[in-house]
């Protein structure tokens, strides 16, 4: 079976200070990765290096997707492949309304290619069918499609967006950051259901969180543990579990005091 | 005139660059045929312009705009166009037939080019209910007991400033809009001002006259008809909203990368009555262009949604006044404009509450987006407050493209320079969406994002 994702050796520093300090992880399609780790272990730092964010420095590595290292490109073209971040704080934008934003990400993503070479934009009525279903399915009001690009939304509401957008761009590779942040059981419960929908054998997910609360709703086949820039220790489901029980500090002072570095 | 002015007259290089005369005066009176009131008007304002010293930047309104550079000599008065009288819309250069929109209805079209009215209709079904609407000669001669009573009266009069005098004295050729008493027309008045030709003047002067609980939507382009060659427009737009009554008036600033551009426009509201601005001001060299909003009835408003979009080396200067005389009166502006290149851009916005104007709401704000380190905005909004009951605030911002909203969108696969595009017209969108009419928004919203390129 192919790989969906392989990170080599990833080395990323913020600001000249290095927060990734050699991060490998392999992950086949069909899988669903759980990233947990305590607050400033590298977490968000490898999701927003894997998406390309300009301020998250490439310091060594290599990231390979479908035969093209991921870091040799720019945030659109890696989006274009097929890597998707639900962002843990997505950010507002003013004047943009969601309808126009989701419609044009969709055509650069999902446009099928003429034979001029540029991408064909799909029909407007069509657009707004498929989008009108993927609401429905998060439960989100009509209203939504007219509002600016999560200006005012709530938590929950600006979760759901960002679901609503990876159920519409159906990537190859999701990574979830810390998307239980700020959601009460309901709001939860309906974003995992939207995730659910979309696991399939072609699709892998990287579910990165603080809390194994989220793990309950969205099963993960593998768990790893992060500290300090790097993967510590990796299992499946019940490491989540131990983590729970014994916390963060216990597992983590086990580990290197064992001498014990991880995968 | 005295002797004693003349020993003490400054140095006026408009003046004295010979462009306009009191000859000029005095052969457009006989040429118009005009009466004694107008001729006479006419007159006293020339003397109002010749004894009023050219702006300089020693005055706090023109600290940021520098004409001292501007070679008047370089234009003349009454220069020819190519642009030929006509009854037909198709006969009319591309670029004024595109801002008349002819597929769409209007209750009226005119088209003025260097100052000869070329093309004008009336819609039958307003013209039946009173509307007037033709060009302000015209006017003086069919209506010449309105036109009296309002033209450079209480708006602009000639004491207004230099170039209001000049406007007064030497304004050549203009527009006419009167509604009656509770008329209320739907579809817009379509104007195009058109400079043809290198060196020509326009001297445009709009009189707007809303009697009570009429309303109307009046839309003026502004166009020249090739990108090069210096121009010198000198305008002035007076709106007279009477009790009741609703004037929208729309501006398609266009004019080609050399011309110089001086308005003066001015609004004046009785009781309960509504004036909308609704501005884009995307062309010219140098501009100057006071909007001046008097609300002297109770409970009077206005309303200003303005976008402007500079590049190369525009220099573009936007004053704003916003004088709440009436009690409970309302105003609200917001202007919104990107800079490219190493244009530059003037804001003064002045909201003053008079002692009278209690219960008074006032909101005025200019955001303005840098495109390029080249590029300069300054932004001076300001209250003058005499009254104790009111609320009044006034905003401006300065910056750049908020990067992480480009990533936002590039992580969803948006190339880098539709992001961007999507971003500056995010920015326009925020007074766009305060735009009633359709045709008006994607009119503006066209023009904007013409200019914004790849």
């Amino acid at each position: 079976m192919s790989t969906s994702l392989s990170i080599k050796d990833l080395q990323v520093s913020i600001d000249d200070k290095l927060i990734l300090k050699g991060l490998n992880l392999e992950v086949k399609p069909g899988e669903v990765h759980a990233i947990m780790g305590p607050n400033g272990s590298g977490k968000s730092t490898t999701a927003y290096a894997l998406a390309g964010h300009p301020a998250y420095e490439v310091e060594g590595g290599e990231v390979w997707m479908d035969g093209v290292n991921l870091l040799e490109l720019s945030p659109d073209e890696r989006a274009q492949m097929g890597l998707f971040l639900c962002f843990q704080y997505p950010t507002a934008i003013p004047g943009i309304s969601m309808a126009n934003f989701l419609r044009t990400s969709y055509n650069a993503v999902k446009g099928e290619e003429g034979e001029d070479g540029k991408k064909k934009p799909i029909p407007i009525a069509e657009f707004r069918k498929k989008l009108l279903e993927k609401m429905d399915l998060l439960k989100m009001d009509k209203s939504f499609a007219r509002r600016y690009l999560n200006e005012g939304f709530s938590g929950g509401e600006k979760k759901r967006a960002e679901i609503l957008q990876m159920t519409l761009l159906e990537p190859k590779v999701a990574i979830l950051d810390e998307t239980d942040s700020g959601l009460d059981i309901d709001a939860l419960r309906i974003v995992s259901e939207g995730v659910n929908s979309m696991l399939s054998s072609e699709r892998a997910f990287i579910v990165i969180t603080h809390y194994q609360r989220i793990l309950d709703y969205i099963k993960p086949d593998y768990v790893h543990i992060m500290y300090d820039g790097q993967i510590i220790l990796s299992g499946g489901p019940e490491l989540a579990l131990r983590l729970e029980e014994e916390g963060y500090d216990n597992i983590v002072k086990s580990i290197t005091q064992n001498g014990n570095g991880g995968n | 005139m005295s002797v004693a002015l003349t020993n003490t007259k400054q140095k006026d290089a408009l003046l004295d660059a010979g462009v306009f005369s009191r000859a000029d005066v005095e052969t457009l009176s006989a040429r118009l045929n005009e009466p004694d009131w107008l001729k006479s008007m006419r007159q006293t304002a020339w003397t109002v312009f010749e004894e009023t010293p050219m702006p300089t930047t020693s005055d706090e309104a023109w600290r940021r705009t520098n004409i001292k550079k501007v070679k008047w000599n370089k234009f003349a008065l009454n220069g020819s166009s190519s642009v030929k009288a006509t009854q037909a819309l198709a006969d009319l250069p591309e670029a004024v037939q595109s801002a008349l929109e002819g597929d769409y209805p209007a209750s009226g079209r005119l088209v003025i080019a260097n100052n000869q009215v070329v093309y004008l209709e009336i819609s039958e079904a307003v013209a039946s209910q009173g509307v007037i609407f033709t060009d302000l000669s015209t006017a003086v001669a069919e209506h010449p007991e309105l036109v009296q009573k309002y033209l450079a009266s209480e708006a602009v009069p000639p004491s207004n400033s230099k170039f209001a005098a000049l406007s007064s004295a030497l304004w050549q050729a203009g527009v006419f809009l009167y509604l009656p008493k509770g008329v209320e027309v739907e579809e817009p008045f379509q104007v195009a001002y058109v400079l043809d030709g290198p060196g020509s003047v326009s001297l445009p002067r709009t009189l707007i006259v809303g009697d009570q609980s009429s309303s109307a939507t009046i839309i003026e382009e502004e166009i020249s008809l090739s990108e090069h060659g210096q121009g010198l427009n000198v305008g002035v737009v007076e709106i007279y909203a009477n009790a009741d009554s609703q004037i929208r008036y729309v501006e398609v600033q266009r004019w080609g990368e050399d011309v110089y551009n001086f308005n003066v426009k001015r609004s004046v509201g009785q009781n309960d009555s509504n004036v909308i601005w609704e501005t884009g001001q995307l062309g010219g060299r140098l501009t100057k262009t006071y909007f001046d909003s008097l609300l002297p009835g109770n409970g009077a408003s206005m309303d200003f949604n303005g976008v402007y979009f500079l590049q190369g080396k525009q220099h573009l200067d936007t004053d704003c006044l916003i004088r709440h005389t009436g009690l409970y009166t309302n105003g609200d502006l917001l202007l919104h404009g990107a800079l490219k290149d190493s244009s530059r851009s003037v804001f003064t916005g002045l909201i003053k509450i008079d002692p009278t104007g209690q219960q008074t709401n006032s909101y005025l704000k200019n955001e303005n987006l840098l495109l390029d380190d080249t590029a300069r905005a300054d932004s001076i909004p300001s209250l003058e407050i005499d009254a104790n009951d009111v609320r009044a605030s006034h905003g401006a911002t300065i910056g750049k493209i908020v990067e992480e909203y480009v990533f936002y969108l590039m992580s969803r696969g948006i190339p880098r320079n539709t992001a961007v595009r999507m971003v500056v017209e995010g920015f326009f969108y925020k007074v766009f969406d305060r735009m009633y009419n359709k045709r008006v928004k994607e009119k503006l919203f066209e023009a904007v994002s013409a200019k914004i390129g790849d």
